[in-house]
């Protein structure tokens, strides 16, 4: 299923790659102009470009899509997880939206990490 | 440096300044909401109006256990060549070293231990902190890439700048050394935040799929 993604300034470009190569629509921090935007401005702009947003910041995402929740602000749907390879987040992400075939909007997902 | 210490071949004593900042004066440690205004400790083998232009200033704000130390110049035209330029114009609001503002109180010798060695090299500016940005975790100034996440890359990567440089093309090598020179020098914080991330993270065990 092709999604819509938003990725985050510091999320390795060859994950955008791997997305695009399998068929998703990536827009990249960079590309958007975004690159010193606020934390919370990166989610409304994902929200407004209806994307999923996906990055690697767990601890203030977290906090802020709380408080959305809350405030009964929807969002188009937030990915986190801490970093590793890109091959192996790329799987995660697609079995993450194998999970829910409706789509992922207003779920806030936090991906695996593997443990050692 | 090497010229002006050649003279009698021996290095100058420091004379070692005590500096408060003025109440308007942001905190040193980063934070924009840390009042604590950090010590500010001079160093510097000229005195008077040499003072002016150069300084070796450390710094270590008591609330957050952090500073910075670096030669700067803080001559209004930059008129030290070949030093870092304090990180925001003398002039403006946000200059954390503001001559005029300054309360200068020399430090008795007794007091004076702990300062660090001064890198020339380090430059304040490439490192930031924004309250909104990151979470207010070390960024690379102007990006959304905290010090972190170029230690995780490099980590993944290689162990090299150019792998760091793969995976986040739009960063310069000057930026990708700053940072993990950053790495380096707050070792504990940084480790902290990466802890942090990874526990905060949905485990994952290889018996658990």
């Amino acid at each position: 299923m092709a999604a819509r993604f938003y990725l985050d300034h510091h999320v390795n470009v060859e994950l955008a790659t791997r997305l695009e190569a399998s068929g998703h629509d990536v827009l990249k921090t960079f590309d958007a102009n975004m690159d010193t935007a606020e934390d919370e401005e990166q989610l409304e702009f994902a929200t407004k470009e209806l994307r999923i947003l996906y990055t690697q910041n767990i601890q203030h995402f977290k906090v802020i899509a709380e408080r959305w929740g809350r405030q009964d602000r929807e969002h188009a749907g937030l990915m986190y997880s801490s970093q590793q390879r890109a091959a192996l987040l790329h799987q995660w992400i697609e079995a993450a939206l194998d999970l829910y075939p409706d789509g992922i909007h207003n779920v806030t997902l936090s991906l695996p990490v593997a443990t050692h | 440096m090497a010229r002006r210490w050649a003279a009698g071949n021996q290095r100058p004593k420091f004379q070692s300044l005590r500096v408060a900042l003025g109440r308007t004066s942001r905190c040193l440690c980063g934070w924009s909401t840390c009042h604590s205004q950090s010590q500010v400790l001079i160093r510097s083998p000229f005195w008077s109006a040499e003072i002016r232009k150069r300084l070796s200033v450390s710094t270590q704000c008591r609330e957050h256990q952090r500073g910075e130390s670096a030669m700067i110049d803080l001559s209004p035209k930059g008129e030290s060549r070949g030093l870092p330029r304090s990180p925001v114009p003398i002039e403006s609001e946000l200059c954390p070293v503001r001559l005029g503002e300054l309360r200068v109180v020399r430090v008795p010798a007794s007091r004076q231990r702990g300062t660090k060695r001064i890198s020339k090299d380090l430059d304040l500016s490439i490192i930031e902190r924004r309250v909104r940005v990151m979470g207010g975790s070390p960024i690379v100034a102007g990006t959304r890439v905290r010090v972190s996440d170029v230690v995780g890359h490099y980590r993944l990567e290689g162990r090299s700048v150019a792998g760091v440089k793969r995976a986040l093309p739009f960063l310069t090598s000057k930026q990708v050394s700053a940072a993990l020179d950053y790495y380096v020098r707050h070792r504990k914080e940084i480790d902290k935040e990466i802890a942090t991330e990874r526990a905060l993270a949905a485990p994952w065990r290889p018996d658990s799929t």
